[in-house]
């Protein structure tokens, strides 16, 4: 066991040894990219009237001072760029993280309340966001509809279905705006929540690149003809990286239902707009799972900062969103270029 | 290798002139705010914080209807006011923790029953931070908190008896609503618009068919389209919009009847003042005073007296009512700004004001003046349905004629 | 001057590409006003670059070109076009959703931005008259037949005032009675004053339609004849001759038991069309059959469908007495058949490491419990390789982009070899590569027959199937057209037959 470890600690050496200036340069972007972003949201504050110094230090520290509240933030976000980046490896475009978060989190909620039992309501939130990505997944494999057209209908179909259920089916006899709660001695603490939505981004890592089906769906993403070539399925490769990503959205929308609300409202101000958000996070950690959960703190952090800046400098949300805006775009614009000019490129050639 | 080097010097020429630019910043901040630590050390006023729905100001409704009550009370009271806008429900609870904790605010005023949850979970932990809960209930009664309602019978019964005289002006006798979801405000809504009508049909004996439709939904004008669509068909001459953004679409839908020249047909609004929308066929709206209720709470935190609990606000505390032009021009002017409307705030008061006089007749001015009367001295009160059965029973007896069914003091 | 007589001169051409490929070494090429010339010249002669740098999509590194005596130089194919240039891919450039009309409007509309959409009509119908070249208008693109879109491609080009067009083997796409209408049409249109550049390498096309024709060779010119006052024999001769660059030692091949075996197989493409029309052979131990042929002929269809990649619409495949035909590529790969493709892109993934990519066909050796992948195995199997092959890089992990493209070709040989299977099917496996490089994969290929593998080598390197083969078929518009000892066929018979004449 030990003789194991420490030949991955080995191999983990060299990798870094080896691939040395790759990494440099990465973190070269990275820099630039946020000093890029700074920057111009500087300028942008500075000539609508407002000090870019202390806004920047409003988000950056009142966003990152509450660990408690910055990892239950992050969870969901953290789940919804996984269920990007992880169908993105295979090749295909999930934007419908946002109705996976929504299906997966009334489904666990609905577990969770009728079993009062957390962690099966996790499981089931796994279950239906799977089943709900395998839809989309299903509909590109099978019958050749185009995965982003799909998604887009999905998402609104999902939404309105789920203000329907809890209207209908589940709701909450004390306040009419809410649906039924999950008990509160049996939600989870904020820590948990971030804990259990680390433990399913490591899973992922896990299955991606220590298992048969991670690779293949790497493969398949990466260079299609090579997985054609070494008899990979390709459909199997987008079935699997949709029902995985998909389910790891319906758990984080589990997550924040049974760490934080215990229940969905019917604004669905909980859960609108997670999946969305959850692009921008898997382009910002670079598709990998380890990157993905720092890049979920850091957007949880803007978001938590940016209501400060509100209370404490009267600026409007607007402002703050438009400047969490460039400084995300500026942090994923250099890698979301790369896979434009590739997925363009695979494209010209078909 | 020759390449490789060229980019090298790149970075590191851009990374040195970021550097710089940031550099030069820095110096210029903290330069700047050696100049701003002095002025702000003189006087330290109270401060309070509103803290908005989830989507914020720019509603034209309850937020920005909260930010002028706030506004009021920085200029009154002399208190600094704070605002924020959370994110999504899921940030309330943390949002909440890190207020109160951190001791800086007088009182928390929180607007819209997205909070409840939220302040339910909370208010026990900072028994000495005051809370307070705009149009809606915890259903706890604690020290530190109020929860202000508003009495939505009695502008209800107000409009009630505006819509029926209007409906008699455009050669018809019946009048409607587009109602969001059947929850306890819609119910006193209800009670308050059926008792209008009956009590019209008692001053005046013309009789007044009375439709009430539940579209589900607060958000989704096309709901609101086509249920008002349908009243319209029904006979209904004027709707009175108790859906949000719902009612939005009837308002649409009232424009449509008239400008294809189907018959003719009024729309009311309700909470702000949304005459601006169409003044030519939205001629009043009721008033539901969400910045009436923000200033109560924060005056009751700062000057006292303070007591928790549930506080309701009617036309006698000028909590509801209906809006006055005054009340027009000024969200007609928010309109204006924000490009929501084509016509100057002048334009659009000159527009209501000839649609009432040409619509709301001195004798129903009479009726409603008579009925607010009643009402402001307390001569009648309504009656609160607790549970759904009970509402549902009030409005049966109701349409079978019995006023008083809907009173909890004093008949007409 | 001469420059009244000739539409277009290119003198003098040479091109280097930026990773110092010469494609072509100092080419002149001349084309007389209103004849259809042909342009001959096996895979990588230089054809295609030659014409691309006329069309004006690349620079030539060296020389000087006039069209209708004028000297040019292009920045684009929007200036090719505007002097009358046009030219018809393999591959169509037609907007597949649209409809016929759509298309030519949207030509028309890149020389002419006031065009309306019934000028294109109203000017197709006129070319149509005149050259018996009939399209639909209203049909959606990718609906019609290749030959059709073909037409549209040709009145495309005629409709921006084309005077020289260049057609780019357009009769591989063709069935024999399209053929025949193109080229009463390519007559017609000659009789019309446009001169026609055809290229190809079918000898009987070039007999059949050209006036002169020019051959390259490695991009050189070879000559350029009147093709009325040549045989094809000597066409054939001027197209492969060669002089042997190095030899190889070679024992005699000892053959044992035949270990694959096709029974006439039928693979059809995406596009509907029958690339492989029925090929058998049998295939044995110790030795390796090559398959020589022209680029484009079913070379690859053929080499995918025994690999499993693609399915056979019709025949079968036996792997050792086992009929193989339902299983899929991961099954073959696991009963013993290696494949190296003829192109790294697709062998390869670039962005992975050389572990991952060693992995890609190796990967049922690699798994653990629960199909956990054992990346130590992959690493062992990784070292395995580059020391079996003398492979060059900086590292196990690094992405396989960085090695050169004889070190990539080293993995894709050499990951197959070290999974010890009994049938190699290997496609080009010397593309690209620099003379040691090439050697070094020759004699290991020739190694692997003496130890008693099978080997299809698919080549288009006339070189490569002389030197190594045993037997040698001739891959013809997907049929074998012969099979025979190499001794068997002198370069000029192969010449002829790669070029579909059968004597």
């Amino acid at each position: 066991m030990s003789e194991a470890l420490g030949s991955w600690f080995k191999g983990f050496l060299e990798q870094v040894r080896i691939r040395k200036r790759q990494y440099l340069l990465g973190a070269l972007e990275i820099v630039l990219s946020a000093l890029t972003g700074f920057l111009v949201a500087a300028l942008i504050l500075y000539f609508i009237g407002y000090d870019p110094w202390y806004i920047f230090e409003i988000m950056l520290t009142y966003g990152f001072s509450d660990l408690g509240y910055l990892g239950t933030r992050a969870a969901p976000l953290i789940m919804t760029g996984l269920a990007f980046s992880i169908p993105l490896l295979a090749g295909v475009f999930n934007i419908g993280g946002e109705s996976q978060l929504y299906m997966g989190a009334l489904l666990g909620l609905y577990v969770a309340y009728v079993t009062h039992n957390v962690w099966l309501g996790l499981i089931a939130g796994f279950i239906a966001g799977a089943l709900w990505g395998g839809l989309i997944a299903a509909l590109r494999v099978y019958r050749g509809i185009n995965e982003v057209i799909t998604a887009i209908m999905l998402n609104w179909t999902a939404y309105y279905t789920i203000i329907y259920i809890i209207l209908v089916y589940l709701p909450n006899p004390k306040q009419s705006h809410l649906s039924v709660q999950i008990p509160v001695s049996e939600m989870i603490s904020y820590g948990e929540t971030f804990a259990l939505a680390v433990v399913g981004a490591l899973i992922a890592y896990f299955i991606l690149y220590y298992t048969d089906i991670g690779y293949k769906i790497r493969v398949s993403g990466a260079n299609p003809r090579s997985a054609v070539y070494a008899g990979f399925s390709p459909k199997t490769a987008i079935m699997a990286s949709m029902l995985l990503g998909g389910g790891l959205a319906g758990y984080g929308g589990t997550l924040i239902i049974a760490g934080v609300t215990g229940s969905i409202d019917t604004t669905m101000s909980t859960l609108y707009g997670l999946g969305f958000t959850g692009i921008g996070v898997g382009l910002l950690g670079r598709n990998h799972p380890i990157g993905i959960i720092f890049s979920g703190l850091f957007f949880a952090g803007l978001i938590i900062g940016g209501q400060w800046v509100e209370l404490l400098t009267g600026a409007p949300p607007y402002v703050t969103d438009t400047i969490t805006g460039i400084i995300v775009i500026a942090l994923s614009m250099p890698y979301a270029y790369r896979l434009l000019v590739n997925y363009m490129g695979r494209l010209g050639k078909k | 290798m020759n390449a490789l080097s060229r980019t090298g010097w790149a970075i590191i020429i851009i990374v040195i002139v970021l550097i710089a630019i940031g550099g030069g910043y820095w110096w210029y901040a903290s330069s700047q705010q050696g100049g701003k630590g002095a002025t702000t050390t003189t006087k330290k006023p109270v401060k309070v914080a509103v803290l908005f729905d989830v989507g914020g100001r720019g509603d034209l409704s309850f937020n920005d209807m909260a930010y002028l009550g706030a506004q009021r009370a920085a200029k009154d009271l002399g208190v600094e006011v704070k605002y924020l806008t959370p994110k999504s429900t899921s940030d309330m609870i943390p949002l909440l923790k890190q207020l109160a904790s951190s001791k800086q605010y007088k009182i928390l005023v929180l607007i819209g029953f997205l909070w409840t949850d939220a302040l339910n979970k909370t208010a026990d932990q900072f028994p000495d931070q005051k809370f307070a809960l705009i149009d809606s209930t915890t259903g706890v009664t604690r020290p530190n908190e109020v929860d202000i309602l508003f009495r939505e019978q009695e502008v209800g019964a107000l409009i009630g008896v505006i819509a029926s005289g209007m409906a008699y002006e455009l050669n018809g006798s019946t009048i409607g609503a587009v109602a969001g979801m059947s929850i306890p405000p819609l119910w006193k809504f209800h009670i308050g618009y059926l008792f209008g009508a009956k009590y019209f049909e008692m001053k005046t004996n013309k009789t007044v068919n009375f439709l009430w439709q539940y579209t589900g939904t607060f958000g989704d004008p096309q709901k609101g389209y086509q249920t008002a669509t349908q009243l319209l068909q029904q006979g209904a001459k004027v709707l009175y919009g108790l859906a949000g953004l719902t009612h939005i679409g009837m308002f649409d839908a009232v424009i449509d009847w008239n400008e294809k020249g189907y018959g003719k047909a009024l729309a009311i609004g309700e909470d702000a003042s949304q005459e601006w929308y169409n003044p030519k066929y939205i001629p009043v709206s009721g008033a539901k005073r969400v910045d009436v209720a923000v200033y109560t709470a924060i005056k009751m935190a700062v000057q006292g007296p303070w007591k928790g609990g549930i506080h309701t606000l009617g036309l006698k505390e000028g909590g509801v009512g209906i809006w006055d032009l005054d009340g027009v021009r000024y969200f007609a002017q928010i309109a204006y700004n924000e490009s929501k409307t084509k016509l100057t705030p002048d334009q659009i008061v000159n527009i209501v004001k000839q649609q009432r006089e040409k619509y709301i007749k001195p004798y129903v001015w009479n009726i409603v003046h008579e009925l607010e009367q009643k009402i402001k001295s307390g001569q009648i009160v309504f009656k609160t349905p607790l549970t759904e059965d009970e509402y549902n029973s009030i409005i049966q007896q109701l349409q079978q004629g019995n006023l008083n069914a809907a009173l909890a003091k004093g008949h007409v | 001057m001469a420059s009244n007589e000739y539409a277009v001169e290119m003198r003098g051409i040479v091109k280097v590409y930026p990773d110092g490929v010469v494609a072509l070494k100092g080419v002149d090429f001349l084309v007389k006003r209103g004849e259809i010339h042909g342009l001959l010249g096996e895979n990588g002669a230089g054809k295609t670059t030659l014409m691309r740098i006329l069309y004006g999509e690349i620079k030539p590194t060296r020389g000087e070109i006039r069209v209708f005596g004028r000297r040019v130089s292009f920045r684009g194919p929007w200036d090719a076009i505007r002097q009358g240039i046009g030219m018809v891919y393999q591959h169509f450039t037609l907007v597949p959703a649209f409809t016929v009309k759509e298309n030519l409007y949207l030509s028309l509309l890149s020389v002419n931005p006031k065009a309306r959409l019934g000028d294109a009509v109203s000017k197709a119908d006129k070319i149509a008259e005149e050259t018996g070249l009939r399209i639909p208008y209203d049909e959606i693109v990718e609906e019609l037949p290749i030959g059709v879109q073909q037409r549209v491609e040709i009145i495309k080009a005629l409709l921006r005032d084309a005077k020289i067009l260049i057609l780019d083997e357009p009769t591989s796409v063709l069935t024999p009675i399209e053929v025949r209408d193109l080229f009463k049409a390519l007559r017609k249109l000659r009789d019309m004053g446009i001169t026609i550049i055809f290229i190809t390498h079918k000898l009987k096309e070039v007999k059949e339609i050209t006036d002169r024709v020019t051959v390259l060779r490695k991009g050189k010119l070879v000559g350029t004849v009147e093709t009325g006052k040549v045989d094809v024999k000597t066409l054939a001769r001027m197209m492969v001759q060669r002089e042997v660059v190095f030899k190889i030692e070679k024992k005699p091949a000892k053959p044992g038991e035949v270990v694959l075996e096709a029974k006439d197989i039928h693979v059809i493409d995406e596009e509907g069309v029958e690339r492989v029309k029925g090929i058998s052979f049998q295939l044995r131990k110790g030795e390796i059959l090559g398959v020589a042929g022209v680029q484009g002929n079913g070379q690859r269809e053929l080499a995918e469908a025994l690999a499993g990649i693609r399915r056979v619409s019709k025949g079968r495949i036996i792997l050792g007495g086992k009929d193989i035909t339902g299983y899929n590529a991961y099954q073959r790969y696991m009963k013993g058949l290696a494949y190296v493709p003829d192109s790294r892109g697709t062998g390869l993934v670039p962005d992975m490491n050389l572990v991952e990519n060693t992995a890609l066909t190796n990967l049922y050796r690699i798994l653990g419990w629960a199909r956990r992948i054992k990346w130590d195995r992959a690493v062992e199997i990784t070292s395995r390789v580059i020391r079996e092959l003398e492979v060059v890089a900086p590292s196990l992990y690094a992405p396989i982009k960085h090695l050169s493209g004889g070190n990539q070709q080293k993995i894709m040989v050499g990951r197959e070899i070290v999974r010890e299977p009994d049938v190699f099917i290997v496609a080009e496996p010397t593309q690209g590569l620099d003379v040691a490089a090439t050697e070094f994969i020759r004699k290991t290929l020739l190694r692997l027959r003496d130890n008693g593998k099978a080997i299809l080598l698919i080549s288009t390197d006339l070189d490569e199937v002389l030197q190594l083969s045993d037997r040698l078929a001739v891959i013809y518009e997907g049929q074998f057209l012969a099979m025979g000892r190499p001794e068997e066929f002198t370069i000029e018979k192969l010449g002829l037959i790669m070029g579909g004449v059968r004597e």
